[in-house]
């Protein structure tokens, strides 16, 4: 049985499309047969993070056209056997595709893949609309500040309107130094505001940058990110996973003196 | 001493309590989305329904949009207030 997820945010810049090649890549390590869509037409960014902008011949625009079949516009990654990338187009605007030509097209894969992931374009007009016509369960990327939390709420409202399957929450770039100091909104804060399951908290991390310019996403690596990301993959494949907590940013005095006061 | 507690106390309520604080307000008039036009419509309404039974002081009666955990499910959240002053029933229909 295939599921259809689709990664948003609202905001633009909060993570969706590393998001996305992290999970994708995580749940091909854990042998899963896995495709990738890039819904993001005019402003293509998920070849980049996963390294394979160069591979590039046809696109998702070519596919829903018809000047080319579906299986030459995908991407095999030679990392992962059974990790696949449809890229979108960069010389087209949203309106190539329409949420009936998009819901089709997901339909048509469902038979080949055990997850096809949606990256989805930022904001609330028709590229959103594509992207979430055809999925079953939707996972909302925020940050910690007040507009990337508005933007959710904004999008969790339309993704109801829109009967989706199922919706979590993805809590991206925390810093947990700042939330003890109190100078930052905590996972409780959030969901206190948002009423969504949660299904991720990713730690800020300076590795996803390093990650980013190599074209290489770092999830199952042993980073905080790369740890919190492979977190998420296993939630989606049903398994209970602890969260990351705030001992994980905490050096080892650090530790030692919390120990100590707690006794 | 003093000074040392003061900084404990400063540090203690951080900017994330602001943020936390503006968001919820925000999301109130996010969620109803309601512009004044559409609030003075169900005053009106109201007004209108009720004064068959009472003679009520619409000078002074306000409706405003809520946002209440009631536990109820997250698109139940939102709660109509109404406070509705009246002056005397209508005893015809009593």
């Amino acid at each position: 049985m295939s599921e259809v997820i689709v990664i948003t945010s609202g905001k633009g810049g909060v993570g969706k499309t590393t998001t996305t090649a992290n999970i994708g890549m995580g749940l091909t390590q854990m042998n899963k047969r896995v495709v990738m869509i890039d819904t993001d037409i005019g402003l293509r960014n998920l070849d980049v993070i996963l390294g394979l902008e160069n591979r590039i011949i046809y696109n998702l625009v070519d596919v829903i056209e018809g000047s080319c079949r579906l299986k030459q516009a995908l991407i095999r990654d030679k990392r992962y056997p059974t990790l696949y990338l449809l890229p979108s187009a960069q010389t087209r605007d949203k309106t190539s595709v329409s949420p009936e030509q998009m819901k089709k097209l997901v339909e048509q894969m469902r038979e080949d893949f055990d997850y096809i992931i949606l990256d989805c374009p930022a904001g609330i007009e028709q590229g959103f609309q594509n992207a979430i016509a055809g999925a079953d369960r939707a996972m909302i990327v925020t940050t910690p500040e007040v507009a990337a939390i508005r933007d959710a709420d904004r999008i969790i409202g339309l993704l109801e309107a829109g009967r989706i399957g199922r919706m979590d929450l993805i809590v991206n770039r925390l810093r947990f130094d700042m939330i003890r100091s109190g100078d930052m909104m905590s996972l409780g804060d959030i969901m206190d505001i948002l009423s969504v399951d949660l299904i991720g908290a990713v730690p800020d991390d300076e590795n996803v940058v390093i990650s980013t310019n190599q074209g290489e996403p770092l999830v199952g690596r042993s980073t905080m990110a790369g740890q919190a990301y492979a977190n998420i993959c296993m939630r989606i494949m049903g398994a209970e996973v602890p969260y990351l907590t705030d001992r994980y940013q905490m050096g080892w005095f650090r530790r030692l003196a919390h120990f100590l006061v707690r006794g | 001493m003093r000074w040392l507690f003061r900084f404990y106390k400063k540090k203690k309520r951080g900017s994330g309590a602001v943020a936390k604080r503006r968001l919820k307000t925000l999301l109130i008039s996010d969620r109803a989305d309601c512009s004044a036009d559409f609030i003075s419509g169900i005053k009106g309404d109201i007004g209108l329904t009720l004064s068959k039974y009472m003679e009520i002081d619409t000078d002074h009666m306000e409706v405003n949009i809520l946002q209440q955990d009631n536990g109820l499910p997250r698109e139940c959240s939102m709660v109509l207030v109404a406070r509705i002053p009246f002056k005397e029933i209508n005893k015809v229909i009593c």
